[in-house]
């Protein structure tokens, strides 16, 4: 969360007035106070659920990342998406 | 593999993605307006249906977005489905559920699985009285929005939606530059009605005018009907 904490001051001195956005891999209660969106995990796990309890943790703003190197399930992963707070690509297959 | 998504599968991969994407801006309006609530009311975009209704048995285990949206789960969801072409979706009783944009309506209180759903189709039910606040014309990025807005009603009970608007860059809004129009749905008098306040003024990325699209439960098409300017108020009755 420091890390958050840092970001943002650094941001509001450098471009004062604008948006601050970043997606973080993991969550800390309060780091939602310094934009910081987060994603449920590098894996193919990411449900309903997790994103749900997040949510009522305090963090709203997480994805579900899509992830699949199938492409149908990747299909139905980006479709997932489009209802969820964030909507972000992410793969780390080489 | 190439690394870029819209290179692999078959050309229906391609147009179920490409529609996938398209549905995310179609919304855009409303879940900007739904961030705007989890700002002010610190209210969760991603809610369990327990929120709307707190009596529902599987009210836990069933997903909502906003208080009107219901997405089936799908299998890459990892929450129940055994394959990626089927959904599972709880819906809540004492409620009439629309298939989104369309007049297909069901009653609440059952569990509907689907097989074989079709690659590029999203199983979402919209709850009844409900009022979504759409971008109507496709475009390619999010600096292209505004112009129509697109409203849809789901009748069958009183509804009420506010769409917020600001700037979409600084942090202004903090200070109140912002616009909402408040949506009003009068469900026995058949009748939209809107207004608007706040101090921000509009953009470029502003909605200007208004097309409304009502569906009543099961009618053989949904009603339309248009509005060239949104104005400060305004109302349309069907």
């Amino acid at each position: 969360m420091w890390w958050n904490q840092l970001q943002e001051a650094q941001w509001r001195q450098a471009l004062p007035g604008q948006r601050h956005f970043t997606i973080n891999r993991a969550f800390q209660p309060g780091m939602q106070r310094y934009a910081g969106t987060s994603w449920t995990g590098d894996g193919q796990d990411c449900s309903h659920k997790k994103t749900l309890s997040w949510s009522l943790y305090g963090q709203l703003y997480t994805s579900c990342d899509m992830t699949s190197p199938d492409a149908t399930i990747l299909v139905r992963q980006y479709q997932n998406a489009v209802f969820l707070p964030i909507m972000r690509v992410h793969q780390m297959h080489g | 593999m190439p690394r870029f998504p819209y290179l692999w599968g078959g050309p229906e991969h391609q147009v179920a993605f490409r529609k996938a994407l398209n549905m995310r801006y179609h919304f855009l309006p409303h879940i900007y307006s739904l961030a705007h609530q989890a700002h002010t009311a610190l209210r969760p975009l991603a809610i369990p249906a327990f929120y709307e209704f707190p009596d529902d048995p599987l009210g836990d285990s069933t997903y909502m977005f906003g208080s009107t949206i219901l997405p089936a789960a799908l299998a890459a969801d990892g929450f129940r489905t055994p394959d990626e072409n089927t959904t599972v979706v709880n819906l809540p009783a004492n409620e009439t559920w629309f298939a989104f944009n369309s007049t297909r309506a069901v009653s609440g209180g059952w569990t509907e699985t689907r097989h074989d759903v079709p690659l590029d189709e999203m199983v979402v039910y919209i709850r009844a009285g409900a009022i979504l606040c759409l971008q109507r014309d496709v475009v390619q990025y999010s600096d292209a929005i505004g112009g129509v807005l697109e409203v849809h009603v789901y009748a069958g009970h009183d509804g009420r939606f506010t769409l917020v608007e600001d700037d979409g860059a600084t942090t202004k809004y903090l200070s109140g530059d912002t616009r909402s129009t408040e949506f009003l749905w009068s469900d026995a008098s058949s009748k939209l009605s809107w207004s608007v306040t706040g101090a921000f003024s509009g953009d470029a990325n502003s909605y200007t005018s208004l097309q409304a699209i009502v569906f009543r439960a099961n009618a053989t098409a949904p009603a339309v009907a248009s509005v060239r300017s949104i104005g400060k108020g305004g109302s349309i009755t069907f």
